[in-house]
């Protein structure tokens, strides 16, 4: 040991410091100790200086003191706030904190400062509780969450796969369906079997397509054909594919449409957009009630609305009719089927279009309002906002045609689809009137040789000669049968359509969907009854 | 001429580049043989500043930080990895074969002289000598054997480290602080000091202070240098001893300096005694149990 000669140097006051104070040598041999630090570790002044400060310390003390504390004082000479425990006689260790200085100079002596960190070492055993269990906590929760997370994932991947596996069977069945329907020669069981394969077919598929489109989302692998398209365009042509399930159901579809709307985008995509909308409403909208679809130019928007007066929703399901796999029926009463993804498909979509998408309604049933808003291409002449003569409007009202009859009216209907077909021939012999159905142009020709109906009500888009050919043989015919009054029925409800339908020798023209009652009106004018029942 | 394909050459050079810098190897001096000089358990390679000008100008000096300890890549530290003192003893021999080392002497510090013998027992062509500071084959007392410990001290040790990293981890710097009078140890180096990773720290200390290697002692026949320090706590004088009878081929080198870390307190007697061995190595004149 080193002799200092400075073994009381230890100024009295310290003995009252609220602190161990010890003056030692670089070895830890102790040269003096205040009366604190003596008191901790039981020696007088005279005894503490036999000792060596490690000695003082417990097992755990004495390694961290040797193994850290020393050579950290030996290469830079200060260290502070260690933890370390100090023997006590009794037995029970002594947390305390140590800082402790060794000067460069003769005679190198350390100076240590101990002050009791009991109370400390209680909370930082807490807080080192309170942490492990809180780490424990957050692993189990990140865990849980990754577990989660890769099960979705998996989800999403056997959908993706699931969905395209199946589209190649449904092709499949599609393609025989059809050929089974042209091989049915004559047999009309063999054909209606054939057809209602193929219609289920069809929705299957759009199902399944719902499926893989939004699992191309989810994997961000939609990709958009963008390209100006007349808005109108979309909206038409989903409302053809809705038409028939409306009129099935008894649902009135009007439309007050802008053809001048031009917006960038995938046609294909818009009409997803629009079918999915239109096809909820129609579901949602019990027999008798209506879908409207508007169109509203607002600044640089379009908003289209698919407004029903079906079941409505409740304010709080307003936002989640949105999410993936969420069924908007009251709960627990499923009167509708799907997969709950169509209204989800739709908000991507439209944002993907850089629109958006929101749903209204006043309430259970009080109807719903999808609103559709899309940025609309700047023309370099500007449109006039809803042009009159643009607007096909279907809303007759109920009451003045209820009592219509069209007893005593023959009437020649052309439709190639078998269930709008058949859905005409009811809704004109419920009020009386005698119809005669035909597929085809050249089918109606044949029947027009034999029968000189009152009406003839044809479809625009027929097989082979369309309904502009039709009416143009008729008018060829000559005589009386070539006057027969015809009314137009399409899908197209373009001014250029209507003016072509006229044209060509239509008197009328109907946009489809066609309400009942109108059609009606429709036919008792064109037979003359109009005068007879409302005089 | 037999050429290496680049691929292998390349795949080569880039696990060569992976040893070195997990381990932040350094290699100084000039000389034709080596000195790999191994820092213990708490500490990092600073802890040889004081020894090494003593060899540099005589010895190539490789120095490097076991992971988690100083400047090494902490995040190559894996649990698993390092169960036992043979995962440290793996980066021995990594570095080793890094710099492509034949007949080195192994210079290592408390835990480091035993995780130099397990090296040489794996690839005995590596070192041709073993110089151990504070040598301790086992921490713990066992029926007839003085480690100097009980199995609840290292309990308590492993308690206070998380106290230690607790506050270190929460204030670094206040724990090593910039010397006045010291000025050639900047404040950069200061901070580096001995710094370790908690979780690391702990793993080692544990590893360290509960292993029992008195058995592999048996298969050390190179000659060894045991530097027993007066007055340490740590590996007792007792230790030494046990370690220099359980090795027949190694020399016992008593020194005044006190504590575990002589070379730090004392380096230039550390440094004496191990001189005077590398010189009778190289001399021949190495006598068994000398």
């Amino acid at each position: 040991m080193v002799e200092t000669g400075v073994g009381a140097a230890i100024p009295e006051a310290l003995d009252e410091a609220p602190c161990g104070y010890v003056v030692a040598t670089p070895d830890g041999g102790i040269v003096a100790a205040n009366r604190p630090f003596r008191e901790w570790v039981g020696h007088d002044a005279e005894s503490i200086r036999d000792r060596k400060l490690p000695e003082l310390l417990t097992g755990a003390g004495r390694i961290y003191f040797e193994t850290h504390v020393r050579p950290l004082l030996l290469m830079q000479h200060q260290v502070r706030e260690i933890a370390l425990d100090i023997a006590r006689p009794s037995g029970d260790p002594l947390p305390v904190l140590m800082n402790a200085v060794l000067s460069h100079a003769e005679p190198r002596l350390m100076t240590v400062l101990l002050f009791d960190a009991t109370d400390r070492r209680r909370y930082e055993q807490e807080l080192l509780k309170a942490r492990r269990i809180a780490d424990a906590a957050t692993q189990t929760e990140r865990l849980a969450r990754d577990e989660a997370e890769r099960a979705n994932r998996t989800k999403d991947e056997f959908l993706a796969l699931a969905s395209h596996e199946l589209r190649t069977p449904i092709s499949a069945i599609l393609g025989w369906a059809q050929v089974l329907k042209n091989k049915a020669g004559g047999d009309p069981d063999i054909a209606r079997v054939a057809e209602v394969v193929e219609r289920n077919t069809k929705l299957l598929g759009r199902l399944v397509d719902d499926l893989l489109d939004m699992s191309r989302i989810v994997a961000g692998k939609l990709r958009l054909d963008v390209q100006r398209v007349e808005l109108a365009l979309p909206i038409e042509a989903a409302l053809e594919t809705v038409q028939p399930a409306a009129l099935a159901r008894g649902v009135r579809l009007a439309t007050v449409l802008d053809s001048d709307v031009l917006v960038s985008g995938d046609p294909g995509r818009l009409q997803q957009v629009f079918w999915n909308l239109l096809s909820n409403a129609v579901k949602f909208t019990p027999s008798g009630g209506s879908v409207t679809v508007t169109m509203a130019r607002v600044d640089s928007h379009v908003e289209v609305g698919v407004c029903d007066t079906g079941q409505g929703m409740r304010p709080e399901i307003l936002e989640q009719v949105f999410e993936r796999f969420r069924q908007s029926n009251a709960e627990g009463t499923r009167q509708s089927t799907g997969l709950g993804l169509g209204l989800a498909l739709v908000r991507y979509l439209v944002e993907m279009h850089g629109g958006s998408v929101v749903a209204h309604s006043a309430g259970e049933g009080r109807g719903s309002t999808f609103v559709v808003k899309l940025p609309v291409v700047a023309l370099e002449s500007a449109a006039p906002r809803g042009r009159p003569d643009a607007t096909t409007a279907v809303a007759s009202p109920r009451r003045a045609s209820a009592t219509l009859s069209l007893a005593g009216v023959s009437v020649l209907v052309v439709e190639d689809d078998r269930d709008s077909r058949e859905l005409l021939w009811r809704v004109l012999t419920d009020r009386g009137a005698e119809v005669t159905t035909a597929g085809s142009a050249s089918e109606a020709l044949q029947i027009l040789q034999s029968s000189r109906p009152h009406v003839l009500v044809s479809d625009i888009g027929l097989p082979d000669e369309d309904g502009y050919e039709l009416v143009r043989s008729v008018r060829m015919l000559g005589g009386d049968v070539g006057r027969v009054p015809a009314i137009a029925l399409t899908a197209l409800s373009r001014l250029e359509d209507r003016t072509d339908a006229l044209l060509a020798g239509y008197q009328l023209h109907l946009a489809k969907p066609v309400a009942a009652d109108e059609l009606v009106v429709s036919v008792a004018s064109l037979a003359g009854r109009i005068a007879v029942t409302a005089g | 001429m037999l050429r290496w394909p680049d691929a292998i050459a390349s795949r080569l050079h880039r696990s060569v580049l992976i040893d070195l810098r997990r381990n932040n190897v350094r290699v100084v001096g000039t000389g034709s043989r080596t000195l790999v000089f191994a820092h213990g358990y708490g500490c990092d390679q600073n802890m040889w500043r004081l020894l090494l000008p003593q060899f540099e100008n005589d010895y190539r000096i490789v120095l490097f930080d076991y992971v988690g300890h100083g400047q090494s890549d902490a995040s190559a530290f894996s649990p698993a990895r390092y169960t036992t003192l043979d995962g440290y003893a793996d980066d021995v021999i990594g570095i080793c074969d890094a710099l492509q080392l034949r007949d080195a002497i192994f210079v290592g510090h408390s835990v480091s002289a035993m995780i130099g013998v397990l090296a040489a027992r794996r690839r005995p062509e590596l070192f041709a000598a073993l110089i151990m500071l504070g040598p301790s084959p086992r921490y713990i007392d066992d029926e007839g054997y003085v480690g100097g410990f009980k199995r609840e001290d290292i309990e308590g040790l492993l308690e206070s480290l998380d106290a230690n990293h607790l506050g270190w981890s929460s204030q670094m710097a206040p724990v090593i602080m910039a010397n006045a009078d010291r000025p050639e140890l900047g404040e950069e180096l200061f901070n580096s000091f001995c710094r370790t990773h908690p979780e690391v720290a702990k793993h080692f200390a544990r590893v360290t202070f509960l292993s029992d290697n008195r058995d592999d002692l048996d298969s050390v026949k190179i000659p060894t240098l045991v530097v027993q320090s007066s007055d340490d706590v740590i590996a007792g004088e007792a230790v030494g001893r046990y370690v220099h009878e359980r090795i027949p081929t190694s020399r016992y080198a008593h020194i005044e300096a006190t504590g575990h870390c002589p070379h730090l307190s004392a380096p230039r007697e550390t440094g004496e005694a191990m001189r005077v061995f590398l010189q009778a190595l190289e001399d021949g004149t190495l006598a068994t149990n000398g």
